[in-house]
């Protein structure tokens, strides 16, 4: 089976790694017993691993003309994640290292997303670094750092593995949030950001070893799955303090306190990871840990994340009205944003994931846009006041289109990306029966539309007069310094697709609708078509699994 | 040849291409832009002329009888809704791209002299190309949503193009007007689109007609239903078209820049209603009353417009209501089943008119260099006359132009005109003479705006009558109203008393003026050749187009058809048509019926020729002395049939005094809830400003104590 004697050839690489070792040489297997490892689905992961150590090396070796090519060096390697993830596509491992990893289609895609949110991140950074005079490398590592977290935690389905790649990524992003070190609010988003970090992990450790218990000592999630049918009480306080661990990645209210005080004080490209990427994980890890260990308690956990899902969209949109600052706004904002996207997740159907996964790739480019937007604003004018925008128009048309595409595209007017995104999320919510849900996201979506078109009519007021100090002196855009190249393709790319993303939805949701069908743990009928050969035998265990799921649900 | 077909969606998306680079080079590199104009005027009559080629193309590959092309994706699918997107390429589609691109082409052209002083000159191409591809893309359009997307872009498109010169206030509140007005009409046509997408369950016109009709066989819908919303839809070209009571805004929009008017105001975007009656025809064919209400609106409208030309003073405000009417013409036949007439009027109409249009602009571009850069002075036929001598190859457009509309064989317009009135006279005589009367008062208008152009003396130098246009100001001020006083005018000679002919200035230093200052000539002069290429070029299908639709041999009812009709189909028409030929030629043909009718259209427009020379030309007749009781229709052709006046007083008067009491309501009212609820923010934003303390360990007691919520909450079952 040539598949298989490539996938050996993988491992030995990466379990050993000694240089000397070729492609396709020793098929030994050490770990042969049980069987096959299928390191294959860790490739992307292997070449985020290994630009990072890259990155390090050139840093702590190269002079600070090296030091120049390290945002390229990481978007190189980034991109060469994504076209191994695209790889990945045509051949789903659906099971690997003995059941501790899936590179099935959703963790695939999900993993896309936090990738495509790092490449963003860079390109932001890149500027924004040279500007703020703070050393080079450690940014880059630590943002590879915590993609590579990111990633992993889309794709675990073991306790452990959750665990280690949830901290993974926690722990890189507080160091992110605090990496200009000379800001003292940058220090103290940090130190709170670490602090409430470490309190909600402990209530995600504690559910985790619930569950150890309750399974018997089983640590693969689908293991445990088959014993929370009579679990109790025990079960329910295990099925609550999981989604307390998992709602404060989401920043879903009352979850969220951390999320104002750590996006204010972070430097800008952070905040914009950490609402992007930093959630798309949290919503990976959700949808997998929910839909696999707790099938039993379908009920429950809708109705939980019910509450959860108002408060959030309640909150986070009305907060942000108050908001005189647009990167605060934002921040409020995306916590209102994710709100909408629990809808697809409490609808938990096949069009329900599926909008889940389609709205989450165009907030990534949206929600990327306008932080790019503010990172080039904030750069020129060492300002983020909404007030200090006014006038903009006159000054940058290119920023005033960007910007305003960006946040009409969030606050959902049509023809728009957005619009299809909340489109697809509350038709399929309506069609589960989320009603309630539903309404509340229509007239929080309506605040939504109030503050971000109320940043748009500042920009673009006509009278010079009106023009704020800092638009008065507005500097010409040189776009030959350091990193600005890298900002405008950013600007250019989620411009042209928040633009077409909406009017040309149908392949991207598609993709999402391909990728909840193919992926088995989440039980939709026509998953068996596509599973590959090697992992037949674990598909049928799987298989029965979904379908218990599907009736727990009807 | 197959490949022409599966990139035929590329025709709409080759002027888009250039309206994107253009947009993003005046966005992000201005400068550069705007130091390379002529790069930016050459990729949009590049990215046109490649539409034009491949448009003919297709049109060559449909006449030799290939079959219709229809190609479509799925755009949007939610559960059993879906919302295909694609193109479709049938007779009619072909013949309309060519129409499109050609006017489109030249249009694009004659612009770069037209606009070569404009700063805005980089912004008309990428809005010209923006348009040309929206037009486009309307044409190929195989379902309602698309037509309706790519309708509302045209309508954006005209928007932008008509305030093109957004800082005078004329033109930004004709933009606005228009913008307005076609939206009474698009929510009538979306409201259209849904009701059938509800009865019929499809947006694709083929299938829309089939299925209304086995409902109607089943008796399953009624079809008073059907009825109201084919009048909904119709209400779509009732605006697009300029159609009664919708017209308003078509007069007012000439305040763009003249080549629009020409290419959006004139041949195509206007057009667009007459195509859109034209594909829904299967539905709209079989429900009688609305066929009537089609064909008795465009008859008022194609008398309305005439009626109104008679006495406008603005050179392109005659022409915008000459085109009112003709449309009325078109939209009539349309709503007598004269399908292919209609259609055929259309095509002739698109070029004759675009290209009288361009020699509008073409004497407004002379006129400025003397008059200077005021629309009021240099488009007002007052200070005309005497042109030909300037402009000669202008003026022989124009007359080409004037002779094809009049209906004069063998131009253009005398073929298309000749089979609607033919067509409509067999419907209904009534219909019928109210199209001829306008065929005769057309003659009479079109050519009194030859005479006061390009006859007589010149009279722009003439600064007394000079200031009395300025006053009047482009209100419809009755410059001659004391013909009918019978008083002698306050000053200087009026446009239709030229029989005094306009005296020497006799202040010394506006002579002196005149010679040197402000740059000003004494005298128009013809314009570059990049105008008067396009004024050439179609003169030729004004001339010779008409002989594909005569009624003897007719070349283009056989090619464009009712999709019902489909009777001699499958094959090459050509055959068909080579075969009439024979049968002609060996005089087989009816000649009596045919001259009967011809000679009577013909006969009412050279009487309408004769008069008008008479009176402008000759003045063997004085206005003068014309009765005095004919002085209230004077007024009321010059005021537009007062319909302004009465929107204004009714629509906009009764939507301010509505605004006011709304007003009140809110300030009283709405206002107070707002307060409270901003109260309530705010005491809640200060509530919540206690859990946003900042201090970390309160925020970690949050999360806890919600943990213990939710599990007393959830478990309380248990």
């Amino acid at each position: 089976m040539p598949e298989a004697g490539r996938e050996t050839g993988n491992r030995g690489m990466l379990a050993v790694d000694p240089p000397h070792l070729s492609w396709s040489s020793s098929p030994m297997d050490v770990f042969a017993p049980t069987g096959n490892l299928y390191a294959g689905a860790i490739w992307p992961e292997v070449v985020v691993t290994l630009t990072l150590l890259l990155v390090l090396v050139v840093d702590l070796v190269g002079g600070s003309a090296a030091r120049k090519s390290l945002p390229a060096l990481s978007i190189f390697g980034l991109i060469g994640a994504l076209v191994t993830l695209v790889l990945q596509w045509q051949q789903p491992q659906l099971e690997s290292f003995l059941g501790s990893f899936a590179a099935d289609p959703i963790s695939i895609l999900f993993r896309g997303l936090v990738v495509g949110t790092a490449v963003l991140t860079v390109m932001m950074a890149e500027r924004y670094i040279a500007q703020s005079g703070a050393p080079t490398g450690e940014f880059y590592v630590l943002l590879l750092t915590a993609t590579l977290g990111g990633m992993f935690l889309s794709g675990a389905t073991d306790l452990i593995l959750v665990f280690v790649s949830l901290e993974t990524l926690g722990i890189a992003s507080y160091l992110m949030a605090g990496y200009t070190k000379r800001d003292p609010r940058s220090s103290e988003a940090a130190l709170k950001y670490l602090l409430i970090g470490a309190s909600s992990t402990a209530i995600f450790l504690y559910g985790m070893s619930l569950l150890y218990g309750l399974s018997g000592g089983q640590t693969k999630l689908e293991a445990i799955a088959s014993s929370m049918g009579d679990a109790g009480l025990a079960g329910i306080i295990a099925l609550v303090l999981c989604i307390g661990g998992i709602g404060f990645k989401l920043a879903a209210v009352p979850f969220h306190q951390w999320t104002p005080d750590v996006y204010e004080g972070s430097p800008t490209p952070v905040v914009a990871f950490l609402s992007v990427g930093s959630k798309a994980a949290g919503f990976a890890l959700a949808v997998r840990f929910l839909a696999t260990v707790f099938p039993a308690m379908t009920e429950e956990w809708r109705a939980v994340l019910s509450v959860l899902a108002i408060l959030t969209m309640i909150l986070g949109n009305v907060v942000a009205i108050a908001q005189t600052r647009l990167k605060r706004l934002l921040a409020y904002s995306s916590i209102g944003q994710a709100g909408f996207v629990l809808i697809g997740l409490v609808a938990g159907t096949e069009a329900g994931y599926a909008s889940l996964i389609f709205y989450l790739m165009v907030y990534l480019v949206m929600n990327l846009g306008a932080f790019l937007c503010v990172t080039l604003f904030s750069l020129k004018t060492g300002t983020d006041e909404i007030s200090e925008y006014s006038g903009l128009y006159q000054k940058d048309p290119f920023l005033t289109l960007c910007l305003s595409i960006c946040l009409l595209s969030l606050g959902g007017l049509p023809p728009l990306a957005g619009f299809f995104g909340k489109l697809y999320l509350f038709w399929a919510g309506w069609q589960a029966g989320a009603y309630t849900l539903v309404l509340v996201g229509l007239v929080t979506s309506v605040i939504s539309i109030y503050y971000y078109v109320r940043v748009v009519k500042t920009i673009v007021v006509k009278e010079p007069q009106e023009m704020s100090v800092s638009v008065q002196n507005y500097p010409e855009t040189n776009w030959q310094a350091e990193g600005m190249q890298a900002l405008r393709v950013g600007l250019v790319l989620t411009l042209v697709a928040t633009i077409f993303a909406g009017i040309l939805s149908n392949p991207l949701f598609t993709l999402s609708t391909q990728a909840v069908e193919q992926s088995p743990f989440l039980g939709f009928p026509t998953a068996q078509a596509f599973i590959p050969q090697s992992a037949r035998l674990q598909v049928a265990v799987k298989g029965s699994l979904g379908s218990s799921a599907q009736t727990g649900e009807g | 040849m197959e490949f022409i077909y599966t990139y035929a969606w590329l025709i709409p998306v080759y002027p888009l291409v250039a309206a994107f680079l253009l947009g993003l080079g005046i966005l992000m590199f201005n400068t550069w832009t705007r130091a390379n104009r002529s790069l930016a005027a050459f990729l949009s009559v590049f990215s046109t002329g490649t539409a034009m080629v491949h448009a003919f193309a297709l049109l060559v590959s449909q006449v030799q009888g290939h079959e219709t092309v229809l190609r479509t994706i799925t755009w949007a699918q939610a559960g059993s809704f879906s919302v295909d997107m694609g193109f479709v390429v049938d007779h009619l589609s072909a013949m309309m791209l060519v129409v499109v691109t050609t006017v489109a082409f030249l249009v694009q052209i004659y612009s770069d002299g037209y606009m070569a002083h404009d700063p805005g000159y980089v912004r008309f191409y990428a809005y010209l190309s923006l348009f040309s591809s929206s037009m486009l893309g309307l044409v190929v359009s195989p379902n309602l949503v698309q037509i309706y997307i790519f309708w509302e872009l045209v309508g954006m498109c005209s928007y932008l193009l008509i305030g093109f010169w957004y800082d005078r206030q004329a033109a930004a509140e004709a933009a606005q007007k228009a913008f307005v007005v076609n939206r009474v009409g698009d929510f009538g046509l979306l409201l259209g689109i849904l009701g059938f997408y509800w009865i019929s369950g499809t947006f694709a016109f083929n299938e829309i007609g089939r299925n209304l009709q086995e409902m109607l066989a089943a008796g399953a819908v009624s079809s008073s239903l059907i009825a109201l919303f084919a009048v909904l839809v119709f209400l779509g070209p009732v605006a697009k078209s300029a159609q009664f009571p919708l017209h308003v805004w078509l007069p007012d929009a000439m305040e763009g820049p003249t080549p629009i008017s020409a290419l959006i105001h004139a041949a195509t975007m206007v057009a667009a209603g007459v195509f859109l009656l034209a594909r829904m025809f299967p539905v709209l064919e079989g429900i009688p009353v609305v066929m009537d209400i089609i064909a008795w609106t465009g008859a008022g409208t194609a008398f309305l417009g005439a009626s109104i030309a008679i006495t406008q003073n603005d050179i392109k405000k005659g022409l915008a209501y000459s085109t009112i009417s003709q449309l009325g013409y078109m939209v009539m036949a349309m709503g007598c089943g004269a399908y292919g007439a209609s259609l055929f009027h259309l095509m002739t109409h698109a070029y004759f008119k675009a290209m009288l249009f361009l020699c509008s602009g073409s004497v407004i571009h002379g006129m400025e260099a003397v008059v200077g850069h005021d629309p009021v002075l240099a488009q007002d036929m007052r200070l005309m006359g005497g042109l030909r001598k300037y402009m000669p190859v202008t003026a022989i457009t124009f007359l080409i132009g004037t002779l094809a509309i009049c209906g004069i064989p063998p131009f253009a317009g005398f073929w298309s005109k000749d089979e609607i009135l033919s067509a409509v006279f067999e419907r209904n005589p009534a219909l019928w003479g109210v199209g001829f009367l306008t065929a005769g008062i057309t003659a009479f208008y079109m050519f009194r705006i030859y005479f006061l152009t390009f006859e007589g003396e010149f009279r722009g130098t003439n600064l007394r009558l000079r200031q009395e246009v300025a006053v009047s100001a482009g209100r419809p001020v009755p410059a001659f109203a004391y013909v009918f006083a019978g008083k002698q005018p306050a000053f200087g000679p009026g446009a239709m008393n030229i029989q005094e002919k306009p005296q020497p200035s006799s202040h010394p230093e506006a002579q002196e003026n005149l010679h040197d200052g402000h740059g000003h000539a004494s005298e128009p002069h013809e314009s570059p050749w990049s105008m008067t290429f396009p004024l050439l070029a179609l003169a030729i299908p004004s001339v010779l187009i008409g002989l594909v639709g005569t009624p003897f041999a007719n070349f283009f009812e056989a090619f464009i058809h009712p999709p019902a009709e489909s009777v001699a189909e499958a094959g090459s028409i050509l055959p068909l048509v080579a075969a009439e030929w024979q049968e002609v030629l060996a005089g087989h043909f009816d000649w009596a019926e045919f001259l009967i009718m011809a000679g009577s259209s013909v006969g009412i427009g050279l009487v309408g020729i004769t008069l008008a020379s008479l009176i402008y030309w000759q003045k063997r007749i004085d206005l003068g002395t014309f009765p005095q009781s004919l002085q209230p229709l004077y007024y009321f052709s010059l005021n537009k049939w007062y319909i302004d006046d009465l929107y204004e007083r009714v629509f906009v008067q009764g939507t301010r005094f509505v605004a006011r009491e709304a007003l009140e309501v809110d300030s009283r009212i709405v206002d107070g809830v707002v307060n409270l609820t901003g109260l309530v923010t705010m005491v809640s934003g200060e509530a919540m400003k206690y859990l946003e303390s900042g201090k970390a360990q309160f925020y970690a007691l949050i999360i806890f104590a919600a943990v213990v919520v939710m599990v007393v909450a959830s478990g309380a079952g248990f």
